[in-house]
């Protein structure tokens, strides 16, 4: 444990806060869920309404974070090429060149990911937990850190492919921005009168901090009983008659590691159980596959989180 | 930890062995309409409980204050405890606890739980009819202890200030909604107590007394007395119960031979009653076998027909030279079995040709009846023989008198006024006046009371009542020997006089029959073949929970097996109960799915504690049990917890 090193993540965790907060009004929990998975070395998926500033919040991210921002806007008829990149014959020499494909930047907006078929949507499923991409039988590495921000939209269900169980499963958080309220919205209309506020936005840490403060994340304390916990709120998804699927490991893990930033962020160097509580709905909601019977009786996941943390006693 | 405010679900087995025990205790008893309300009450009382697990002292405290008031200023005092359980009073207390229990329940629950008016409506009505036992003394005891419950009720409702006002004021509304409602049928039942008073006193009287025993009382006087009303019970109630119909309706009980004052008798010495076997008679060549169960236990006669041959039952029985049997042992459900000859003028045991020494007292007319009674006789049955002469008496009587169920005797002898001039009376004048007449006319006669058969049970069965008590005559006729003479005209026999019981008094005797069934079935069960059905059925329930707990092993555990965390230093278990002391202390609910951080925030923490002080003891706290700190947070954990403990 670096003793020394701990003032300076949650310093550095607010005056990205901060920064962020200056363009996207009134929504401090978004962007503290954001950061969360984005130290977390996890991804996240924004899902919302169009014109919540799901866009903005990621590319504001990248700017603060001095990285390359990169945006694919997902449609029907987009191939796996257009992604990762693909070889382009270069007459002069005779030789194939690599053109690197939007997937190669630090930050990588996936907007409306539920738009693109499943075969496009597949290919972002390496990138995401491997951080490389095979295109002709070669291996390339992709920046690091590498962190997707995708986002789709709930109301609209025409031409939209939902996402498969296993992508969803590697989104670390799935993040809902809502509606700002009646003060920022006007805020947001007084700063955009003259310019965009997101073209003032100056970088706050380097891409090298960032995963120096990843890094320093996997420090942080998480007491046997803090694990128990989680283990048993994953558990009780599992037996839950109303879902088809319940939490996999790898939802637990995510719990476990987002859990250790909040922690830090809060200036703690261990893990409470009301870290695991605050994020339980986040991280774990989009997991779990309600059955059809709840489905149709109006359960939403979010309630089955809920229930799921009503069911399991708190370790003192 | 912390107590769950959560409804508690019933478990199954307390279910199964509340049925079990409820059966079991059904069927040993004999009383079973009486306790069948108590068993439901009894389980109710403890099913609420479990039901609402709130403030348990305050109800079992309740509980036992009542139970006490009412054993001790009961108005019978009970010699076994057991008699607790059956007494009609303590039904009705266990009415009233389960009205308080309700009562307590729905009111203090509501803030927090769901608002119970439909328990409170139910509490009400049961108050009101268990207050009406007929007992002054109970509603005396029991409206204060109402008025308590009703007080406490209220207190619990000064919860108040968790509730936003609309909430409050809607709530307010429905429970003054649910009091009104209440008292309105409170109002109602007491009304309708009133006016049907009579009729529900009738019931009442009819179920909780031992109604066999007036039976014997106005039935079947063993010196019954010309009366104006004959058997004014005319209860419902079952005497009798006969295997096999009987061919001749008459069952004999008593014969009397001496009218003196009003009265038929044989007064103190005159019955002697020895020892006889009725077994050996030699049985006729048409003959019936009837199987009389005796369904009370008071009568001491053994009513059977005139013409039986033989009559058989386990242990002693006597008679005398009248034809009148009885036996000591009287107890409800014994049997006894008589073969009747199926010709009118079989002459059994019980037609003893009178002795010589009895010619005259069977031949006597009392002084006290009118002159004119053996002038009429002589007039109506003349004739050279006997048999012609009763039958022209019985004619007589059967056409020129009335039945009439009261009879008013006036301060003239009843007998000769009613053979004279009055000409309407009931059954018992019939007969007498028959006795009379026939004597008048030179023929031996005797009174014989009883019962008269006639109503259908089941399908080979016939069912006497009380009400069928009846009277007639037996006379002597040479050469032939004694016959039946009932000289009531038909409109006054029972089978006409009474309307056959109601439905649901059928089905109720049914219903009241029922353990004497699965006694009667269990006790012709052999021992083995109780032992085969006990012990197969228990490797068959057995057999199935192993397969069933195989299954579920295969299956794997549905639910997380239920541990401990790994628990904190002895020193930080000891300041998390101190803590918790305190929240609870000041009323903060401290769920065990929620965190202490959680409980901060809950209305009643903000005002009840120093939240500094209380953030900082958490984080101390936190950081000693999830962190890793070298330094000993005792001292400093101590420190918080004073200043918490001290009241704001």
């Amino acid at each position: 444990m670096h003793a020394t090193n701990i003032p300076s993540f949650p310093a550095a965790v607010q005056s990205l806060e901060n920064n962020l907060a200056s363009v996207i009004k009134g929504k401090p929990e978004a962007i503290r869920l954001l950061l969360v998975s984005l130290l977390a070395g996890g991804h996240a998926l924004l899902e919302d309404v169009p014109g919540t500033g799901k866009t903005t919040l990621a590319k504001s991210l990248a700017r603060s974070i001095s990285g390359i921002f990169r945006r694919v806007q997902f449609t029907p008829d987009l191939l796996p090429a257009d992604i990762t990149g693909s070889s382009f014959y270069k007459p002069q020499d005779g030789s194939f060149e690599f053109r690197e494909g939007p997937v190669f930047a630090n930050v990588l907006l996936a907007d409306e990911i539920n738009r693109t078929s499943p075969r496009t949507q597949s290919a972002l499923l390496e990138t995401m937990s491997e951080g490389q991409v095979t295109v002709d039988g070669k291996r390339r590495d992709l920046p690091k850190p590498f962190f997707v921000v995708a986002t789709q939209n709930p109301s609209e269900y025409h031409g939209t492919y939902p996402l498969p169980e296993a992508q969803l499963d590697r989104f670390a958080l799935k993040i809902a921005i809502g509606y700002p309220d009646h003060a920022a919205e006007l805020e947001v209309l007084e700063t955009h009168q003259m310019h965009n506020p997101y073209h003032e936005l100056k970088p706050i840490v380097s891409t090298d901090q960032i995963l120096a403060m990843q890094e320093q994340v996997k420090e942080v304390k998480v007491d046997a009983a803090v694990s128990d916990y989680i283990i048993r709120l994953v558990a009780s998804t599992r037996t839950d008659p109303r879902l088809r699927l319940g939490i996999s490991p790898r939802g637990s893990l995510s719990l476990y590691r987002t859990s250790q930033v909040l922690a830090l962020m809060n200036e703690r160097s261990f893990v409470t159980p009301d870290d695991v509580r605050t994020l339980a709905p986040a991280v774990l909601a989009h997991r779990i596959v309600l059955d059809t019977k709840a489905k149709y009786s109006g359960q939403r996941n979010e309630q089955i989180i809920e229930d799921a943390l009503k069911q399991t006693p708190v370790p003192r | 930890m912390t107590t769950t405010t959560e409804r508690q679900h019933l478990p199954w087995p307390f279910a199964v062995s509340f049925l079990i025990a409820t059966l079991a205790v059904l069927i040993s008893s004999k009383n079973f309409a009486q306790l069948l309300p108590l068993v439901v009450c009894f389980g109710l009382s403890y099913v609420i409980p479990l039901r609402m697990p709130d403030n348990k002292v305050l109800t079992w405290t309740l509980r036992a204050l009542i139970w006490t008031l009412l054993i001790t200023f009961g108005p019978r005092r009970h010699s076994s405890m057991a008699s607790v359980l059956y007494e009609p009073d303590y039904v009705y207390l266990a009415g009233v606890l389960c009205v308080s229990e309700f009562t307590l329940r729905s009111w203090i629950e509501a803030p927090r739980g769901p608002n119970r008016t439909e328990a409170f409506l139910l509490t009400a009505l049961i108050f009101a009819t268990a207050t009406n036992t007929y007992e002054t003394l109970h509603i005396n005891v029991l409206s204060p202890l109402y008025i308590v419950s009703l007080i406490f009720m209220f207190r619990a409702f000064s919860r108040r200030e968790q509730l936003p006002t609309p909430h409050l004021k809607r709530l307010i509304g429905m429970r003054a909604l649910a009091a009104l409602l209440a008292m309105a049928m409170a109002a109602t039942a007491i009304f309708t107590v009133r006016k049907f008073e009579n009729q529900i006193t009738y019931w009442a009287v009819h179920l909780a007394r031992n109604r066999h025993q007036r039976a014997v009382e106005v039935g079947l006087n063993s010196s019954p007395r010309l009366q104006a009303v004959f058997n004014p019970a005319q209860s419902l109630a079952r005497v009798l119960l006969i295997d096999g119909p009987p061919s001749e309706r008459h069952l004999r009980a008593m014969a009397f031979t001496r009218y003196e004052g009003r009265r038929w008798g044989n007064f103190t010495g005159e019955r002697s009653l020895e020892t006889v076997d009725l077994s050996g008679f030699p049985v006729p060549e048409n003959s019936r076998e009837l199987t009389i169960t005796r369904l009370t236990n008071t009568l001491a006669w053994l009513p059977v027909p005139l013409t039986t041959a033989r009559v058989q039952m386990e242990g002693e029985m006597h008679g005398d030279d009248l034809g009148v049997l009885n036996t000591p042992e009287a107890e409800a459900g014994s049997v006894y079995t008589a073969t009747v000859a199926t010709s009118d003028t079989f002459q059994g045991p019980l037609c003893r040709p009178p002795a010589q020494d009895n010619m005259e007292q069977l031949l006597s007319v009392p002084d006290e009846i009118d002159r004119r009674v053996i002038d009429l006789a002589q007039r109506v049955g003349g004739s050279d023989d006997p048999l012609t002469r009763v039958r022209k008496l019985e004619m007589y009587l059967r056409s020129t008198h009335q039945y009439s169920l009261v009879y008013d005797p006036g301060k003239t002898e009843p007998l000769s006024d009613f053979i004279l001039n009055n000409r309407a009376a009931h059954c018992q004048y019939f007969a007498s006046a028959m006795v009379m007449l026939s004597r008048a006319a030179g023929v031996p006669a005797r009174l014989v009371t009883g019962y008269y058969a006639h109503e259908r049970y089941t399908q080979n069965q016939m069912v006497v009542r009380d009400r069928d008590a009846h009277a007639w005559a037996e006379c002597f006729i040479p050469k032939l020997g004694w016959i039946t003479m009932d000289a009531t005209p038909s409109s006054g026999r029972p089978d006409q006089l009474f309307p056959e019981p109601s439905a649901w008094r059928r089905l109720w005797e049914r219903i009241q029959d029922v353990p004497a069934r699965v006694r009667a079935w269990f006790s012709n069960l052999s021992r083995q073949t109780v032992l085969t059905v006990v012990f197969s059925f228990s490797a068959l329930a057995l057999t199935v929970a192993g397969i069933r707990s195989l299954i579920l092993r295969l299956r794997g555990p549905r639910t997380a097996p239920v541990r401990t965390y790994a628990p904190p230093t002895v020193e930080l278990q000891a300041a998390a109960r101190r803590f918790e002391k305190v929240l609870s202390a000041r009323a903060v609910p401290c769920p065990p799915d929620r965190t202490w951080r959680d409980h901060l925030r809950e209305p009643k923490a903000a005002a009840a504690l120093d939240q500094t002080a209380a953030r900082q003891f958490i984080d101390t706290y936190n950081a000693a049990r999830f962190g890793e700190t070298s330094d000993n947070p005792g001292a400093e954990l101590d420190d918080l917890l004073k200043q918490l403990e001290q009241p704001t």
